[in-house]
């Protein structure tokens, strides 16, 4: 399934998704001009590898820490700024390749000026307790912008970004005219969450690739559990897939033997495998951005106890009555229409085994450039979403975990199961283990 | 289930850190003309979804904590008593639900990690299993009237808090926010204890030194899988080439037969297997963005030779490793005499450095480790040209240890890494090469000189190819 050798990649689509996102604020806000910022994240350190903020990427594809993108509109169109740290120089001589701020670099980004922030910094890495001067191209952009009369919009509430909100309080002591933020800058996190929960096929086609590349880490993964083995080894087995590959880990690795798995977020995994319990590998790839979210589990011993099998059964059948039923309308998490919501409609499931109070979390989330995607679990299902559906059972008396996890599309009227080359019947499970994926399916 | 990684062997770990935030006490009152009264905060991270966590390392080098985000240690001194307080975010229900441990305030846990008290931050209960970044006076409650009361009463707030560093960036954010959440504090109450600290972290103790060595030994295992594997993948290409020559009568053009992101995959699967981590992010530059310094994409293909600089991190401690393996098994005439240069290069470094000795950034050339190393370099064949940063670096519980780089002192923990880039020469076909290499092991200062921690893995160039041949051989 690689929808992606069908699309082609450009910066293209990142100049038109900026086009749209212009016409969506000037419609939701009806106003003539206006700036809209968005800020790169910062390097975290260095044992921690830079991922750039998700909406940045999505409407830039572009990776650089500490940028800034500044959409100016009015009623002649719009412009599309890049502003960089002026430190190319050190970035080449210590990373190698940076964006200069120049019209060729602009030209293939699609953008119509790249610029530097201001003064130019010493070293190779911008700290985000900037002076004034470093920022003052982007301070003069948005004076003029205000003085001029128009608005200013950005991601105020994005609580997974919150470098976000910490450059604009930054800016805000830099800019007394606008310092009372929550009056002068107008949050449009709801458009964003809008446009970017709408996957087009480029982007199921790059999902589908972290899906088929965590599908091989998942069976590396399963084919080296045993009865002493430990967690850690599975998840080397497992990451060492993402890692060859040039790929990333979405998220932490969980791998969680035995009692572990009841701790949802489990991602210790430092305890030994151990025989007759089952094992949780919650695992997924991160592929040009786009995430995979992918659950199993797994018998130690390499088959199921009958008690273990007729909870995975149960398990396994409430997430394909889950997905049956998954469709535009519905939604993931929302108490006020528990007729139409899907997590209540799981423990409604496990009722009917009286083991509903066992499920301790949601059904799924929204799955894109962030594993939890962006999004509001209370807002409707709708066509182009992508979400996992996750069911699980957790029981501490019996020191039993067991979780599957497959991430789907929504169409029109159904969802579309992406991962559905991973194993997940009991026996295929076992199978899975002991010899891999099998061929046909590669 | 108490919480993370709880064992009878850091019991011992804890009387340390307790020693050590004593100590703490102390600097910060001597360096600061003997004030009656005083605050210590030391924060630790907060935690950012979907991201593994990431601690602060003075935090945990005062605590010997692992896990726990958003705590904060707060030391009170008056005249000659001292009040050792742990404060934890008030998460306990969905913490232990999600994550399966929790740092209870009880007097058990007090006792056990040898604090004075635990207390929680603030008093009402936050429904989510960690504290943000983005806290509010509520969830702060606790520790704001503990600051209150000590501000009142004249004392000042020793923090982490350095107006002109890339650091702390944690510790900085809670602080601002604090004193936004006090109206009577402003900046000048706040007293920035980083060079204390880094002073005392840059002398390692005997644990210190114990974790380092671990750290290694597991860097070491991951350096003879990776040796192996590259050397093994050459047997194959070999064979293929030899057997294609046979068929064809054609030389193989594969310049693409071994990826620089295979070795590293080998190398980390090592280190995760061991429980570890990579420590930093691993370079594998076998291609001449080598002459790129934090070359870490590695998305490119092994040609001559390749620079693989790969440490683990266990238990929280560091190591930093650099080997150069020939990218053909062995090393060619040229390579060999390129090579055995840059190891002189250390070599010499590793003989004169002692007590005194600075790593870089001082004019007295008698004492500037990075000019010994460009000066022999120098003299064998003018390479120094080709070097273009310091010596190395103090390591320990951050890859980057120790923050201020003084003269070296019996203790410290730091690297010896010469590297070349880009060194060009014609082979004997009239063919163009470049040669990149770096070496680099990890060194304790002591009286007289200093001590090599990984003298294990092998880098004498027979050394190197007996290691791709034969993985590790420890007596």
């Amino acid at each position: 399934m690689f929808f992606s050798d069908l699309v082609e990649s450009s910066y293209s689509v990142y100049k038109e998704r900026r086009e749209s996102l212009v016409k969506e604020v000037i419609k939701e806000n009806n106003v003539k001009n206006g700036l809209i910022l968005f800020f790169g994240d910062f390097e975290k350190g260095e044992s921690i590898s830079f991922e750039q903020e998700s909406t940045v990427y999505y409407f830039s594809g572009l990776k650089e820490p500490g940028l800034v993108l500044a959409i100016e509109f009015n009623d002649e169109g719009s412009k599309s700024i890049i502003l960089i740290p002026n430190m190319v120089e050190d970035r080449k001589k210590w990373f190698g390749d940076a964006i200069e701020a120049n019209e060729k670099d602009a030209a293939i980004f699609y953008i119509d000026k790249i610029d530097f922030l201001g003064d130019k910094l010493s070293g190779a890495t911008f700290d985000r307790y900037f002076d004034k001067q470093v920022y003052e191209n982007i301070l003069n952009i948005i004076s003029v912008a205000v003085k001029n009369g128009a608005k200013i919009f950005a991601q105020k509430n994005n609580v997974r970004s919150s470098d976000q909100r910490f450059i604009l309080d930054r800016i805000g002591q830099f800019l007394p005219e606008i310092s009372s933020l929550e009056g002068n800058i107008i949050d449009i996190y709801g458009i964003v969450s809008k446009m970017r929960r709408k996957k087009d096929l480029f982007e199921i086609g790059k999902i589908s690739e972290a899906i088929n590349l965590t599908a091989v880490a998942h069976e590396s993964g399963a084919r080296i559990i045993s009865e002493d083995g430990t967690e850690c080894e599975v998840q080397a087995a497992v990451e060492f897939v993402f890692t060859a590959a040039g790929a990333k880990r979405a998220y932490c690795t969980i791998v969680a033997c035995g009692r572990n798995a009841i701790a949802l977020h489990y991602n210790d995994n430092s305890d030994d495998l151990s025989a007759g319990d089952l094992v949780v590998i919650d695992a997924g790839a991160k592929v040009d951005g786009y995430c995979a979210d992918i659950t199993r589990t797994y018998p130690v011993s390499g088959s199921f106890t009958k008690r273990q099998e007729e909870l995975y059964n149960i398990v396994l059948e409430a997430q394909k009555y889950i997905a049956s039923i998954a469709k535009p309308g519905y939604y993931l998490k929302n108490y006020d229409y528990p007729e139409k919501c899907l997590t209540s409609l799981t423990k409604e499931f496990f009722k009917k085994y009286g083991l509903e109070k066992y499920f301790i979390h949601g059904i799924g989330h929204f799955l894109g450039l962030d594993v939890h995607d962006i999004g509001g679990l209370k807002s409707p299902i709708q066509e182009g979403d992508v979400i996992t559906i996750e069911p699980g059972l957790y029981i501490p008396e019996e020191s039993i975990g067991i979780r599957i996890e497959d991430n789907y599309w929504i169409t029109g009227n159904k969802a579309i199961c992406l991962s559905d080359m991973i194993p997940k019947e009991p026996a295929e499970i076992c199978e899975f283990m002991k010899n891999g994926l099998s061929q046909d399916q590669e | 289930m108490l919480f993370a990684g709880i064992t009878d062997a850091v019991v011992q770990d804890y009387q340390t850190c307790q020693k050590r935030r004593e100590l703490l006490v102390e600097h910060v009152r001597k360096d600061n003309r003997e004030p009656d009264r005083g605050l210590i905060l030391l924060f630790e991270n907060f935690e950012v979804e979907n991201i593994k966590f990431n601690f602060e390392s003075n935090f945990r080098y005062f605590s010997e904590i692992e896990g726990e985000s958003a705590c904060v240690i707060a030391i009170s001194f008056f005249e000659g008593s001292c009040k050792y307080s742990l404060y934890v975010p008030n998460c306990m229900k969905y913490r232990k639900l999600y994550r399966g441990h929790f740092v209870e305030p009880n007097i058990e846990n007090a006792k056990k990690l040898k604090f004075d008290e635990i207390s929680f931050l603030g008093n009402k209960e936050i429904d989510h299993d960690y504290l943000g970044k983005y806290f509010e006076c509520s969830d702060y409650e606790n520790l704001l009237n503990l600051i209150s009361e000590n501000i009142k009463l004249g004392a000042k707030i020793y923090t982490l808090s350095p107006n002109d560093r890339l650091s702390y960036y944690d510790s900085r954010f809670a602080i601002d926010r604090i004193i936004n959440f006090l109206p009577d504090i402003t900046k000048d109450y706040i007293i920035d204890i980083t060079e204390i600290v880094a002073r005392m972290r840059r002398k390692k103790d005997s644990i210190e030194v114990k974790k380092i060595s671990k750290a290694l030994e597991l860097t070491a295992c991951g350096h003879a899988k990776m040796a192996r594997f590259i050397y093994n993948r050459w047997l194959k290409e070999k064979d293929k080439r030899v057997k294609l020559e046979k068929k064809e009568g054609i030389k193989s053009v594969n310049s693409k037969w071994l990826s620089e992101r295979e070795i590293q995959a080998e190398g980390e699967r090592v280190f995760v297997r061991g429980g570890g981590e990579p420590a930093y992010e691993s370079v594998v530059a076998g291609c001449r963005d080598a002459e790129t310094l934090h070359y870490h994409d590695n998305s490119k293909y092994v040609e001559d030779q390749v620079i693989v600089d790969m440490g683990a991190r266990l238990d929280g401690y560091c190591s930093d490793i650099t080997r150069t393996y020939p990218a053909f098994g062995e090393f060619t005439e040229k390579q060999k005499e390129l090579y055995s240069i840059l190891l002189g290069a250390q070599e010499c470094v590793v003989k004169v450095a002692r007590p005194g000795f600075w790593l870089t950034g001082t004019k007295d050339l008698a004492k500037n480790l990075t000019s010994f190393a460009k000066s022999y370099l120098n003299k064998n064949g003018g390479l120094d040209k080709y070097m273009p940063h310091s010596i190395g670096h103090h390591i320990g519980l951050d890859i980057h240890d120790g923050i201020f780089y003084g003269q070296l002192e019996v203790g410290n923990v730091f690297t010896i890494e010469p590297g070349i880039y880009g060194v060009p020469y014609v082979d004997e076909d009239g063919f163009q090469h470049y040669f990149s290499a770096r070496i680099e092991d990890n060194y304790l200062v002591e009286e007289d000189g200093v001590r090599c921690l990984s003298d294990f893995i092998p880098k004498k160039p027979e050394a190197i190819c007996k290691f791709m041949k034969d993985g590790l051989t420890l007596n």
